[in-house]
């Protein structure tokens, strides 16, 4: 039966005009490969796409090797994930930090260290080499290295430098007041996207790190008795002063996603906590006279140590591949500091080298990655490992308190209890 | 109604004959390529696993026992019966209400096609429209502000109002493909039967009590039965609403989003729960198929003719 | 309307009709703000939402066309959606009859047991469905063919998930249809299937084809199922284009552009739709449950 209708579903595709075409190209396992098969999660045409196609162009020009890439976006990690799982697959494909436990747990992910001794063409440095130090230990977990940066991106709060020209707010407070003189002068000063759970979670988590450290919110989610930590409170406390002093955008738990960044990029209002991606992803938005910049959001206890929150995108090698060698070639052909360059120039991003200037509106946040004495994964990495806790118990509890709806005891004594609940 | 003309004689045989050959592709296709391959759902409902690469472990009963313990997804639970009964109702009394003005309406045609409209526009179309009218400053809210019904003004996306938003959106999409279909069966009543009834005094609101109610009840027993189904799996367009960014406020959450979160790993590159999502997909299709076969009894009543 | 049809009647029909209309111009206003946004600039998308476009973008749809390959992705959905659905036809509709004019007793259960299909959440399934995939695809060019074209397998699932609905529905239009036609055939010396073929099927063409196009219809809307099988953009289709085109907005920010893709995407279908639309009205008419 199987085989009868897929011989007339095959024949009617064909009949139709379709051409049946190997569904995977594996080059034979001979030392120069003719070919390497690399999965995108970018779409076609956007920048960072039109960029590596380029990047890729001129390696095939220089070695003669050629890189057929997918960009596949959507689904493209679980696509990478059940193909290697089958002995298929790619020979290097996209991830990024998020992403590097599943790639793990699925078997997609192997021993990198080889591809960070690899030697970048006409720079006598390896991969490792160029990479500060802060961006290393972010992209690594307990087994290592997990994929190649090409960019990196971080945490902080966007404001317009055409109002604050020298906007260095020592700590938060300084900020809230700030905010709060703004507010005055009839003026909402942030604006927050408030349907966007994880958006509205950057705010107690930022703070989290500069009152308790990186790793409190893993400790959340593993014992209710965290929840008792006077830092914990400190820091809930003074998201709930943000809160009570009504310094967001009218109705800000209900505006659709994007309009309340495409409102700030407008000049609506000055102040945005989000990622560093927020500039590109408004710039066709933005009004002439608004000059984003983005911060470290100011510490609530400036005498603590500067951590800073990273994330990265990049490459990891398939560890079935049959051309690990020429993959790392490729990578190390990449990696090319006039290559990395482009991530700013081309695609607006900070570029993962340390010596690849970022955008300027980037500048200030690519200085704090390179001093950082501490980093932070987004959310302790807890998005990817506990899901259920982040998703279930702390969204939802996170929504409440920047809502407005509860105050900081409530949050304190209902995250207690239904982090018990749930480890059990 | 008979299954087959004339019982008995050759004809009978030959057409039994034919019985088979015509069913079996389109039931073996069926049973190969879909009712065994979701069967294994049912296996993975009781055990732990993340996808192919990734160990599996049984766990015997405990996705069932985790998901009903756990208050998060009852609520999504009776959301989503809420949600398939109050929209399944609205539904009804909009088909009911087209029942009664479309068959004569001038243009009932294109009335029809244009609410129709909806069952076809890609959900990505709709998510951008969303914002255009239901963001704080969109034409809702400042279409009340211009007619002086400023305090009816309301944070429609937020957290209070979005269940009963979605709720209205799914109203909007669904109603087209339920009036288009009963009216089907509307317009298979003998235009005589209206005759009559005028003749004899009868206003529309009782034509459509005494004539057009009990002559549709096959279809709207039909109709009920895909809007069961339909409504359980209430998925695409909470998406649309809530955006692609960030997960579903519990308050937006029906059973097909909290399956979706644990497959998808709560869509931030989390490891996939799938055990939990196939013991979620079980309980959905336990329950529609309960009220599948509600609607078949109703169906199965006597059938009224006209000669 | 009669001398004597009571007030209230008349108003509450009054106010029904109001109502549609109002719906009706609200759907229509719909189509006409996304074709309007489509010609805009990303910027004058928020600033301008309701107005008419200051410049008219016509280049939104070049963008769009190009830099998501809509192009080849229509050429794929076509290709797609037809071959599906003339094979889900071609196994559903002698089902259909089957059980609703040959069946014994066990056409009642193997209706039932149809219908229970559409239950079935496609989250269920997702996973097996990805594992025959790959293992179809090694088989025939390990075995059979050498080579595979995993669209080939997407229209497989097509057809396999689309049939639920399409028997069911079709069940219940058979079940209407008079039966003294067949009889007179049978009594002029047709053969059953001869029977099915010349007079039960041109009988049921406006419920066929309305079974068809609800199936063209969902078919050329689905996103998810190419999303897991085809690791290849140059087979992906319109719809998967134009999501990607969407979840990749944080990097390109042209709004504008997403707009002439969405106008690309539900254009095609708007047309048919109307175009069909009376057949559709029409089969209906006929059809699923008289």
């Amino acid at each position: 039966m199987r085989t009868w209708t897929a011989v007339v579903v095959a024949g009617a595709l064909l009949a139709t005009g379709a051409c049946g075409t190997k569904l995977q190209e594996t080059p034979s396992s001979s030392a120069a490969p003719k070919t390497l098969v690399y999965w995108g999660k970018w779409a076609k045409g956007t920048p960072q796409a039109t960029l590596f196609e380029s990047v890729i162009a001129d390696y095939t020009k220089q070695t003669g090797v050629k890189v057929d890439v997918q960009w596949l976006a959507q689904g493209q990690e679980d696509q990478v994930k059940n193909a290697i799982a089958t002995g298929q697959g790619p020979d290097f494909y996209d991830t990024a930090i998020d992403h590097t436990a599943g790639f793990r747990a699925a078997g997609a992910l192997g021993d990198m260290s080889a591809v960070f001794k690899t030697k970048i063409p006409g720079e006598g440095k390896t991969i490792e080499e160029v990479l500060p130090k802060s961006v290393l230990k972010a992209i690594s977990d307990d087994k290592g290295y997990g994929f190649v940066p090409h960019s990196v991106f971080s945490i902080g709060l966007w404001y317009d430098s055409s109002r604050y020209p020298d906007f260095a707010p020592k700590t938060f407070d300084d900020f809230l007041q700030l905010a709060v003189m703004e507010k005055a002068g009839k003026r909402q000063p942030i604006a927050q996207d408030g349907t966007i759970n994880s958006y509205n979670a950057f705010w107690l988590y930022q703070v989290l790190l500069t009152t308790a450290g990186p790793g409190t919110l893993r400790q959340l989610a593993e014992d209710p008795a965290a929840w008792d930590r006077p830092e914990v409170k400190k820091a809930v406390t003074s998201i709930e002063a943000l809160v009570k002093a009504k310094l967001f955008q009218t109705d800000y738990m209900a505006t659709k996603f994007p309009a309340g960044q495409n409102a700030w990029a407008a000049g609506d209002h000055t102040f945005n906590l989000n990622g560093s991606w927020l500039g590109s992803e408004t710039a066709s938005l933005r009004a002439a006279s608004v000059k984003p910049r983005i911060v470290p959001l100011p510490p609530v206890d400036p005498a603590k140590g500067s951590v800073v929150t990273v994330g990265a995108l990049g490459w990891a090698v398939n560890p079935n591949s049959k051309n690990p060698q020429a993959a790392a070639d490729f990578l190390a052909f990449a990696m090319q500091k006039k290559n990395i360059d482009r991530i700013a120039t081309d695609a607006a991003n900070i570029p993962s080298r340390s010596d690849s200037p970022a955008p300027v509106e980037l500048i200030s946040i690519q200085e704090s990655i390179r001093n950082a004495t501490d980093v932070s994964l987004d959310f302790d990495g807890l998005a990817a490992v506990n899901p259920k806790w982040f998703n279930d118990v702390f969204l939802p509890l996170d929504d409440k308190l920047i809502g407005g709806k509860i105050d900081a005891e409530t949050f304190l004594r209902e995250g207690k209890a239904q982090t018990g609940a749930m480890v059990g | 109604m008979a299954a087959s003309t004339t019982p008995g004689g050759a004809l009978h045989v030959a057409r039994r004959r034919l019985y088979l050959p015509m069913l079996l592709p389109a039931l073996l296709a069926y049973l190969v390529f879909f009712v065994v391959p979701s069967l294994f759902g049912v296996v993975l409902s009781f055990g732990e696993w993340s996808g192919l690469g990734t160990e599996f472990s049984w766990v015997g009963l405990a996705n069932y026992t985790g998901l009903l313990t756990s208050e998060l997804f009852v609520a999504s639970f009776l959301n989503t019966l809420l949600l398939t009964v109050i929209v399944g109702g609205v539904l009804f009394l909009i088909a009911a209400a087209s029942m009664v003005v479309l068959r004569t309406a001038r243009a009932g045609a294109f009335i029809r096609s244009a609410i129709f409209l909806p069952f076809m526009i890609s959900p990505i179309a709709v998510g951008l429209a969303v914002s255009f009218l239901f963001n704080p400053e969109g034409v809702i809210n400042t279409a009340l502000e211009v007619t002086g019904l400023s305090e009816l003004r309301r944070p429609w996306l937020g957290p209070d109002l979005i269940f009963q938003v979605i709720m209205a959106g799914v109203v909007w999409s669904a109603a087209g493909f339920y009036v288009v279909l009963v009216m089907s069966a509307v317009d298979g009543i003998p235009p005589s039967l209206f005759e009559v009834a005028r003749i004899e005094g009868a206003g529309p609101l009782q034509q459509f009590r005494y004539i057009t109610l009990p002559l549709t009840r096959d279809m709207l027993g039909i109709a009920a039965a895909l809007w069961a189904i339909a409504g359980i799996k209430t998925f695409e367009l909470i998406i649309a609403f809530v955006g692609t960014a960030g997960t579903p406020p519990p308050e937006a959450r029906t059973l097909a989003v909290e399956q979706y979160l644990r497959v998808t790993g709560g869509r931030v590159g989390g490891l996939a729960q799938l055990g939990e999502a196939a013991a979620i997909g079980v309980l959905m299709t336990a329950i529609t198929a309960v009220l599948i076969v509600l609607s078949r009894r109703i169906q199965r009543r006597d059938r009224l003719e006209w000669a | 309307m009669t001398s004597r049809s009571d007030a209230f009647g008349s108003a509450a029909i009054a106010l029904i009709k109001a109502g549609l209309w109002i719906w009706v111009l609200f759907n229509v206003g719909m189509v006409v703000w996304v074709a309007l946004n489509s010609l805009k600039t990303s910027k004058e998308i928020f600033d301008n939402p309701l107005g008419v476009p200051g410049a008219w973008m016509w280049e939104n749809f070049a963008t769009a066309w190009s830099t998501s390959g809509l192009g080849a992705a229509t050429l794929n959905s076509i290709l797609l959606v037809t071959v599906s659905v003339v094979l889900i036809m071609a196994l559903a509709i002698p089902a259909a009859y089957a059980v609703a004019r040959l069946g014994g007793r066990s056409s009642g259960p193997v209706a039932t047991f149809f219908a229970i299909g559409m239950s079935i959440p496609f989250q269920a399934f997702a996973v097996p469905m990805v594992i025959i995939s790959i293992g179809l695809s090694r088989f025939m060019i390990d075995w059979i063919t050498g080579v595979w074209d995993p669209r080939i397998t997407v229209a497989l699932f097509y057809v396999v998930l689309s049939l639920p609905f399409s028997v069911f529905v079709l069940i219940g239009y058979f079940r209407s249809l008079p039966g003294e036609l067949e009889e007179a055939a049978a009594l002029d010396g047709a053969t059953p299937f001869r029977t099915f073929r010349q007079i039960m099927i041109p009988l049921a063409k406006p419920g066929i084809t309305t079974v068809a196009v609800l199936n063209a219809l969902s078919l050329w809307n689905e996103t998810v199922i190419v999303l897991m099988l085809v690791p290849n953009q140059r087979m992906q289709t319109l719809n998967v284009a134009l999501l990607n085109f969407y979840s990749n907005m944080q990097y390109t920010s042209n709004w504008g552009g997403l707009f002439a893709g969405v106008v690309i995407v539900v254009l095609p279908m708007i047309v048919t739709y109307f175009w069909f639309g009376r057949r559709i009205v029409s089969g209906m008419t006929q059809g699923i449950g008289k």
